[in-house]
């Protein structure tokens, strides 16, 4: 029963107090008792049933007032008002059909690709290598917040970091330098003052502050944007030993338990608040599986080759090609035999992987965090090697080649776009036509 | 236990004229076998298409009624990794049913449904077969979206449900994300130590059992109101160590008891070139075995449209899809009926009247040693 205030805010519990001890002692959920008889409940709690049936009756009638909240019966009645408005804000920014709410990257290309920019009322990752451009999307983002619509949502926006403070030069270099934004008259220029940014150093200051002080917060600042800095550095200290008496398991467990309850946090806040969650996250590397011999010799006997054999330089085709094609339908469709293997998977919804490249990441957290996102942005950088190789000189690296890939999205499709970092923020990059003349 | 409005209001139609029963009602309403035949007759399709033609071929997998797709009266469950599609394939089946003047509930579990891709699809929808825009808009209202914050309100709608839920004419009913719920309110491990109390032990099996009685009240909802529920998960990995592979991607929620509520099972899931829906389970009956975590069954391969729908993938070559083979048991002879089965119960045990002349040659053993040469 330690959710029922959770689940709803406005419950009157005051003539339910002499049972709630009882059922929190015998870990009776919420849940429990809307999916449990009432006789068996108050078997196990050692309460009266028919106190049960009340209380689980008054729970029902609650519910049912916040979820059909334009019936006809959940008008008259003041109790179901009030859960009726904080509801009636999640639904305006999903069931409202013709509302655009969305955040611009301030680059036309980069907005293409998401339908608009970053949708308000979802939760946004940006995930990539250090130095990949991460802190340049958030800071931009930060600015065009400010803007008036459709290329912001005139709010202010809170930045919470957790390794390294605000980069207040940089912001102020961005507002001067952008295009877009440096020829604003004065009156529309977003400022810094509309950015509130806090520090937290551990995983437990990350969660109070998330749980109670971002809603204040968000309704006295009127946020729209809520970027977090990174998500992962709070929980690298944390759950990596594991203290002496539990094993690595229950540690690992218990973390992704506290993954998913802070997921929920964001996505509630964004739902409920209307504003853009955007989190930045980081990688670990990636080690492919050694390739096996017999797996370049495919026959049609095999059901299950060793591992999926990786193409790690060659073009990602087809295992299908070397197999006689037969009547079996499954192995001839896919590239490999094991198609929902996680190391195959995880190739589609990590954002490496689905291309030939010797540098794989894996962003940190896990499946467990995948499941908490609605988009994940991942932004890849691979070396570009430049100028002339003598035998003994070693290579250099001229450039970097920058692709913003949209991984998977709610509200867009998957895409990816190449981007350079300027003085002024970031900008897709436009490949200019070069005329081929012909004969 | 009599439904009140039983006799005329049920001789029209099962689907239109339902009488609304409370909750507690533990009774189907009770048709006349003659009622239900021409209902069937006259109502056409009993399911709900998704758009992709092979794939509404192989749910049906050759029931001869209906034109495929998602069947109602019956749970669907769809699952998959982050991005896979599943949400692209039910907006495409919800238009649909849309355009057919049909009612959908859209319930959203994690991430809120978007309001403008909804409308891409229905327009994109509308637009291949010719129906004038101003549907569009009535279209629309018949789309009901609600958006349950957690678990308990997830189970408030669907086990007790209103008499008023869900709304007159509602064909299909979406869940989409229901692992999140589940997983804040009963996580999958959550005491992993060895000791624990009973409460503990009793709280660690409450998952499944939740999850038990939940698919029972779909089901229940499904049939009732001669609906298609569908239920998407995202996915959980599991480790694979008895053949030696990697770990695997396998459903959100699990179970033996949803399982068993459970109609059909799509995986939905991406490949390099295309997204994939494999059919794991099919009218009742799991096409995969339940140790061979990682397989998919039958697959057919789709590629995403630009409007955020799914069509199916044509390929150069023509990749047949075989039919599920029956093994058939090799050709008895035919049995013989009772009658042809010789028997000496019924037969005068003197039909060649041998009788007669053993009786002074033999003994004692007449009779036995007559029914044993007319065995022969």
């Amino acid at each position: 029963m330690t959710n029922l205030l959770i689940v709803l805010p406005d419950f009157d519990v005051k003539p339910y107090t002499h049972l709630l001890p009882s059922l929190e002692k015998a870990l009776i959920s919420t849940a429990d008792l809307l999916s449990l008889d009432a006789p068996d409940i108050a078997k196990r709690a050692q309460v009266p049933p028919g106190e049960v049936r009340k209380l689980t009756a008054a729970l029902i009638d609650g519910l049912h007032a916040l979820n059909h909240p334009d019936d006809d019966d959940a008008d008259d009645e003041d109790p179901a008002h009030g859960k009726r408005r904080s509801l009636k804000a999640a639904e305006q920014v999903s069931a409202d059909l013709e509302q655009w709410q969305t955040i611009s990257t301030l680059d036309d290309g980069l907005d293409a690709s998401l339908n608009g920019g970053i949708r308000a009322g979802y939760v946004t990752e940006f995930v990539g290598e250090s130095a990949a451009g991460k802190t340049q999307f958030l800071l931009t983002l930060l600015l065009s917040v400010q803007l008036a619509r459709p290329l912001g949502l005139e709010k202010s926006a809170l930045y919470i970091s957790t390794e390294a403070p605000l980069q207040t030069t940089r912001l102020a270099q961005i507002l001067k330098s952008h295009p877009k934004l440096s020829t604003l008259p004065p009156s529309e220029q977003p400022s810094l003052s509309g950015v509130q940014s806090t520090h937290v150093h551990d995983l437990e200051a990350q969660d109070h502050i998330l749980r109670y002080q971002v809603p204040v917060a968000i309704q006295r600042h009127n946020v729209g944007l809520l970027v977090i800095d990174s998500i992962a550095a709070n929980y690298r200290a944390e759950f990596d030993k594991g203290k002496e008496r539990k094993s690595a398991a229950e540690s690992f467990a218990k973390r992704s338990n506290q993954v998913s309850q802070i997921g929920a946090l964001l996505r509630q806040i964004a739902q409920t608040h209307g504003v853009a969650v955007v989190i930045a996250n980081q990688v670990a590397d990636r080690f492919l599986p050694i390739e096996r011999s017999t797996s370049q010799a495919p026959t049609s006997q095999m059901s299950r080759p060793g591992s999926p054999p990786q193409p790690a330089n060659a073009k990602p085709v087809l295992l299908s090609q070397h197999r006689p094609s037969e009547a079996s339908t499954a192995p001839s469709l896919l590239s490999t035999d094991d198609p929902l293997s996680f190391d195959h998977q995880q190739r589609f919804f990590t954002g490496w992987g689905d291309e030939p490249s010797p540098n794989l990441k894996t962003p940190a957290l896990g499946l467990t965090w995948t499941n908490q996102l609605a988009t994940r942005i991942a932004l890849l950088k691979e070396p570009v090697y430049g100028g002339q190789r003598a035998v003994n000189e070693e290579v250099s690296v001229s450039s970097w080649k920058r692709t913003f890939k949209v991984v998977f999205s709610a509200w867009c499709a998957d895409s990816k776009t190449d981007f350079e970092i300027t003085q002024g923020g970031v900008r897709a990059v436009v490949e200019e036509q070069v005329d081929v003349e012909t004969s | 236990m009599a439904v009140p409005q039983a006799g005329p209001s049920l001789a029209s139609s099962v689907s239109s004229t339902q009488p609304k029963l409370p909750s507690s009602s533990h009774r189907l309403p009770t048709v006349s076998a003659f009622e239900a035949l021409q209902d069937l007759q006259s109502h056409g399709s009993a399911s709900e298409l998704s758009g992709v033609r092979s794939l509404d071929n192989l749910l049906q997998n050759g029931n001869a009624s209906g034109d495929g797709g998602f069947e109602r009266g019956k749970v669907t469950e769809i699952w998959g990794p982050s991005g896979a599609g599943k949400t692209a394939l039910l907006l495409q089946t919800a238009a649909k049913a849309l355009m057919r003047g049909q009612n959908v509930v859209w319930v959203d579990g994690d991430t809120p449904l978007d309001g403008p891709r909804l409308k891409s699809v229905l327009e994109q929808n509308m637009a291949s077969t010719d129906t004038p825009n101003s549907n569009l808009q009535q279209s629309l209202k018949r789309f009901h979206h609600r958006v349950v914050p957690a678990l308990s309100h997830l189970l408030a709608m669907i086990m007790h449900a209103r008499s008023s839920f869900p709304p007159e004419g509602t064909s299909l009913l979406v869940i989409d994300g229901l692992n999140t719920l589940i997983d804040l309110d009963y996580p999958r491990f959550p005491y992993a130590s060895l000791s624990k109390t009973e409460q503990q032990r009793w709280q660690t099996g409450r998952r499944y059992a939740v999850l038990g009685s939940f698919v029972s009240a779909l089901n229940k909802l499904a049939v009732l109101n001669n609906l298609a529920a569908i239920v998407t998960t995202g996915c959980a990995s599991r480790t694979r160590n008895d053949s030696g592979l990697g770990s695997a991607l396998v459903p959100g929620v699990g179970g033996g008891e949803w399982d068993a509520g459970v109609w059909s099972r799509l995986a939905v899931f991406r490949d390099f070139s295309g997204r994939c829906v494999g059919l794991q389970k099919c009218q009742g009956r799991s096409l995969i075995s339940r140790e061979e975590i990682g397989e998919v069954g039958k697959v057919i391969k789709l590629v995403a449209t630009k409007q955020g729908g799914l069509r199916e993938r044509t390929t150069l070559k023509d990749v047949e899809q075989t039919p599920l083979k029956a093994i058939s048991s090799p050709v008895k002879p035919r049995k013989r009926t009772y009658d042809e089965v010789a028997d000496s119960d019924g037969e005068d045990a003197d039909e060649y009247g041998w009788a007669d002349t053993d009786e002074d040659a033999l003994a004692g053993g007449g009779p036995e040693e007559a029914a044993a040469t007319e065995q022969e």
